[in-house]
C-alpha cells in the first residue's frame, strides 16, 4: 500500500495580536501566539478511512483546512499523494443568486474540472441530490438541509483520490444520511482515501478502520476506531464543562436511559431503562442485562416488551427477543409494576455500535415502537484469542455456534 | 494521478502558478457571471439598468459642463468628447472599488475550497462589463447621430482597454492586499481613488490643465487611455506622447502586486 497522506512534526500557530501592514514586509515576532495544531505526525494509508473526534477547539477544522491545502502549515510538512476534495463546515461557498445547476459548475469549476467533465456527471448529481424541481432555482431559497445534499451530492460524483467529510451527516434527514454512509462506504471499496470527522462517534467503528483523536491542539491517539473510542471517553468522561460530551458519555458509559415510555392509551408506563454490566464498558465476551420498570394500569390487556438491536450504520434491524418468546412462565396482564430484565449473553453481537429500541405489543395485535433508546458500544475483547477473527467476520451476529474440524486421515 | 506536495512555506514556481490559474480559468466567468446576476437580479428592469446610468451620467455632464460652463473640446461636440471618459472611468472606479472588497466578500468560498485566490479577483473585471458594453454601444450610436467618420484609428481602443485593465489590475490587487492588513487604509484609499475623477480628463481635456501640474495626468494610468482613445478617435484631439509614464505606471503597479499576491496567497485564508 502507498502512502495518501504523510504529516511530519506538523503545527500550526495563530497569532493573537491584531496584525499590521508592516507584517506584510516584516516577518512577525513569534510573542502572543497559540497553536492550534502541535507536532502532528501521521502517516495516512491509501484506502484508509479515518476518522476524526476531539471536543471544539481541539484543531479538528485546521487539521482537515491544512490537508485541503486552504491554509498552510507553519511548522514541518505535509505531503498529500493525489486530489483532495472535501465538504468542510457544511456547503462548498455557493454563490447565492445562482441556481444549484449553476452552483454544480461553479463547484466542478472551483475543483478545477472542465465544462465538459461537470455535464458528464451533471445528471447523476441532480439525481443524487433529490429535489429536482428546485434545480434552477437560487439556492438563496433552498433549506439548510438541501444546501448541504447539493453539497454532498457535488462531492460525490467528482473523481479524486482522498475525500474529506465534516461533520455530513448531521445536517440531512436519516433517509439521505444513508444514502450518504452507502457512497461513502462505495468510496472505500474503491481503495478510496476518507477522512471523516464527527461528533457522533458511535457510528465511527464500523465506519472508520483508524481514528485520531485530537485534543488541545495536540493528536492523543491514532490507531483502531474502537480503541479510539475509549480513550477518548476514558479522557472525557471527566469534562463537566461541556453539556454535550457529558450527555453522550452519560449514554455510553452510565448505561442509563433518561427516556420513559408512555401508552397512549394510558394502559402503561415504562420507566428506568438501565443496562447492566459488570464492567464500565461491555465487551464482545461480556454478558450484559437490559432491565426496566412496567407500570400497568389496566387489567385486560396482554402486554409483551420487545427489545430491538438496530445496526447503527444501516439502520436494519439485526436482533429482536420479546417477553413473548419465552418469558418465565408469566405474562404482563394485571395491573401493578413489574421489574422487566432481559439477559443478554456475550459472544453474539460483534464490536460495533448500535441502536436499542423497544416495542410493545398489546394483545398480540398491535406493535408500537419507540426507537433509539439507548446507544450501545460493543468493544473489541484484547484477550479474547477469536476477537480477530470476529471482527473480520463482517457480520453483526457473531456467534460461536459448534463448530467441528477433524482432519482426515486419508491424504 | 497528481501529486500535490506542500511544504512549510513552500514557493510554487510562476510557471506553476500560471497553469494553475489557467486550469481554474472558469471560475472567473463562472463567479463574474453569478455577480453580475446578482447585481441586476433586483431591478425591474434588469440589464437595461446599465445604459440607463451611463446616459443619465452623460446627460448631467452635457448640461454642466458642455452647455453650461461651455467647456472647449477640441471641436469635438461634447457627448461624444464626455463619453469615452465616462465609460472608462466608471468602469475603472467601481471595478477598482469592487476588487478592494472581493476577498472579503469570497470568504465563504475561499475558506473551504483551494483554488489560486486571485481567480476572485479577476472575476470582478467582468462586474461592471455590462455597463463597459453598453457605454460602447451608445457611443457607436452618438459617432453615427453627429456624422462622425467611422476611422479605423478607433480599434486602438483594444489596447488601451488591454492597458486599463492591467491598471485597475494592479491599483486593485494592491487594495485588496492591504486590505488584508489594515481595512481602514484600504478604505481610505478606495475614498480618495473616487475622487480621482477631478484629476482625470474626464469631463474637461487634459490640454485645459497648465504644464506646471500636467505632471498629475501624465502619472494617472486612467487619464492615459482616456486621453489616448480620444486622440485616436478624434481627428482634431492632440496626442501627447507622456501619458505612455502612466500605463508605465500600471504596469509596475500591475507587475509588483501580482508577485506580492502570490507570495502571501497561502496566508489569504488565515488573514481574513
Amino acid at each position: 500500500m502507498s502512502k495518501a497522506i504523510e504529516i511530519n512534526n506538523l503545527s500550526k500557530r495563530y497569532s493573537r495580536k491584531k496584525r499590521n501592514l508592516r507584517s506584510l514586509f516584516i516577518k512577525k515576532s513569534s510573542e502572543d501566539q497559540f497553536y492550534a495544531l502541535q507536532n502532528i505526525n501521521l502517516s495516512i494509508e491509501k484506502g484508509d478511512a479515518v476518522g476524526v473526534i476531539g471536543p471544539n477547539g481541539s484543531g479538528k477544522s485546521t487539521l482537515l483546512k491544512i490537508i485541503s491545502r486552504i491554509t498552510e502549515p507553519t511548522d514541518g510538512n505535509i505531503l498529500v499523494n493525489g486530489k483532495v476534495v472535501s465538504i468542510l463546515e457544511v456547503g462548498l461557498g455557493f454563490q447565492q443568486e445562482l441556481s444549484g445547476y449553476e452552483n454544480i459548475f461553479l463547484s466542478g469549476y472551483l475543483y478545477g474540472l472542465s465544462k465538459r467533465e461537470i455535464e458528464s456527471k451533471i445528471d447523476q448529481i441532480i439525481d443524487f441530490f433529490g429535489f429536482k424541481d428546485f434545480i434552477h432555482q437560487a439556492v438563496k431559497t433552498y433549506s439548510s438541509g438541501m444546501y448541504a445534499r447539493l453539497a454532498f451530492s457535488i462531492v460525490n460524483y467528482i473523481d479524486a483520490d482522498i475525500y474529506i467529510y465534516d461533520e455530513v451527516l448531521t445536517v440531512g434527514d436519516s433517509n439521505f444520511s444513508r444514502k450518504a454512509i452507502e457512497q461513502i462506504k462505495k468510496k472505500i471499496d474503491k481503495q478510496k482515501t476518507i477522512i471523516f470527522v464527527t461528533h457522533e462517534i458511535n457510528i465511527l467503528p464500523i465506519f472508520c478502520n483508524k481514528t485520531i483523536v485530537l485534543d488541545k491542539s495536540k493528536m492523543i491517539f491514532y490507531g483502531d476506531s474502537i480503541e479510539a473510542i475509549s480513550q477518548y471517553n476514558s479522557r472525557f468522561n471527566s469534562i463537566e464543562s461541556d453539556p454535550i460530551y457529558k450527555e453522550k458519555n452519560e449514554i455510553i458509559s452510565n448505561f442509563k436511559s433518561t427516556i420513559d415510555i408512555i401508552d397512549l392509551q394510558n394502559l402503561f408506563k415504562i420507566s428506568d431503562i438501565k443496562i447492566n454490566c459488570t464492567d464500565k464498558i461491555i465487551k464482545m465476551n461480556d454478558d450484559f442485562e437490559i432491565s426496566m420498570l412496567v407500570q400497568k394500569y389496566d387489567n385486560e390487556t396482554k402486554l409483551d416488551i420487545s427489545i430491538l438491536f438496530f445496526d447503527n450504520n444501516e439502520g436494519t434491524p439485526i436482533l429482536a427477543s420479546s417477553t413473548g418468546f419465552r418469558a418465565n412462565g408469566k405474562e404482563i396482564v394485571e395491573k401493578g409494576t413489574y421489574n422487566i430484565s432481559c439477559k443478554i449473553p456475550g459472544n453474539i453481537l460483534n464490536a460495533g455500535s448500535y441502536s436499542v429500541s423497544i416495542a410493545s405489543t398489546k394483545n398480540l395485535k398491535k406493535t408500537v415502537s419507540h426507537p433509539n433508546v439507548f446507544q450501545i458500544i460493543i468493544y473489541k475483547d484484547t484477550d479474547s484469542p477469536f476477537t480477530l477473527a470476529k471482527t473480520k467476520a463482517l457480520a453483526n451476529i457473531v456467534p460461536e455456534f459448534d463448530w467441528e474440524i477433524n482432519k482426515s486421515s486419508y491424504e | 494521478m497528481e501529486k500535490i506536495k506542500l511544504y512549510k512555506n513552500r514557493k510554487i514556481s510562476f510557471r506553476e502558478y500560471l497553469s494553475s490559474i489557467w486550469k481554474h480559468k472558469s471560475i472567473v466567468y463562472s463567479i463574474g457571471f453569478g455577480d453580475i446576476k446578482n447585481r441586476f437580479s433586483r431591478n425591474k428592469i434588469g440589464f437595461f439598468f446599465a445604459p440607463f446610468t451611463t446616459l443619465l451620467t452623460l446627460s448631467v455632464y452635457w448640461i454642466i459642463f458642455g452647455i453650461i460652463m461651455n467647456v472647449e473640446a477640441w471641436g469635438v461636440d461634447y457627448p461624444l468628447f464626455a463619453l469615452p471618459g465616462i465609460v472608462i472611468w466608471a468602469y475603472f472606479n467601481s471595478s477598482v472599488n469592487n476588487i478592494g472588497i472581493s476577498l472579503q466578500q469570497s470568504e465563504n468560498m475561499i475558506s473551504k475550497l483551494y483554488f489560486p485566490r486571485i481567480n476572485i479577483i479577476f472575476s470582478r473585471l467582468l462586474f461592471f462589463i455590462p455597463e463597459l458594453i453598453s457605454g460602447i454601444i451608445i457611443f457607436v450610436i452618438l459617432l453615427a447621430l453627429y456624422n462622425y467618420p467611422f476611422k479605423i484609428s478607433l480599434l486602438w481602443f483594444a489596447l488601451l482597454f488591454i492597458a486599463l485593465v492591467i491598471s485597475i489590475l494592479g491599483i486593485g490587487i494592491w487594495i485588496s492586499i492591504i486590505s488584508l492588513y489594515n481595512r481602514d487604509i484600504s478604505n481610505t484609499l478606495s475614498q480618495i481613488i473616487n475622487f480621482g475623477i477631478f484629476v482625470t480628463p474626464v469631463f474637461y481635456p487634459g490640454t485645459i490643465i497648465p504644464d506646471s501640474y500636467k505632471f498629475l495626468l501624465h502619472i494617472n494610468p486612467i487619464a492615459a487611455v482616456i486621453e489616448l482613445f480620444r486622440s485616436a478617435a478624434f481627428e482634431t484631439f492632440p496626442f501627447d506622447g507622456h501619458y505612455f509614464i502612466g500605463i508605465a505606471i500600471g504596469l509596475i503597479l500591475f507587475v509588483s502586486g501580482f508577485f506580492t499576491f502570490k507570495r502571501i496567497e497561502n496566508k489569504i485564508t488565515d488573514l481574513l
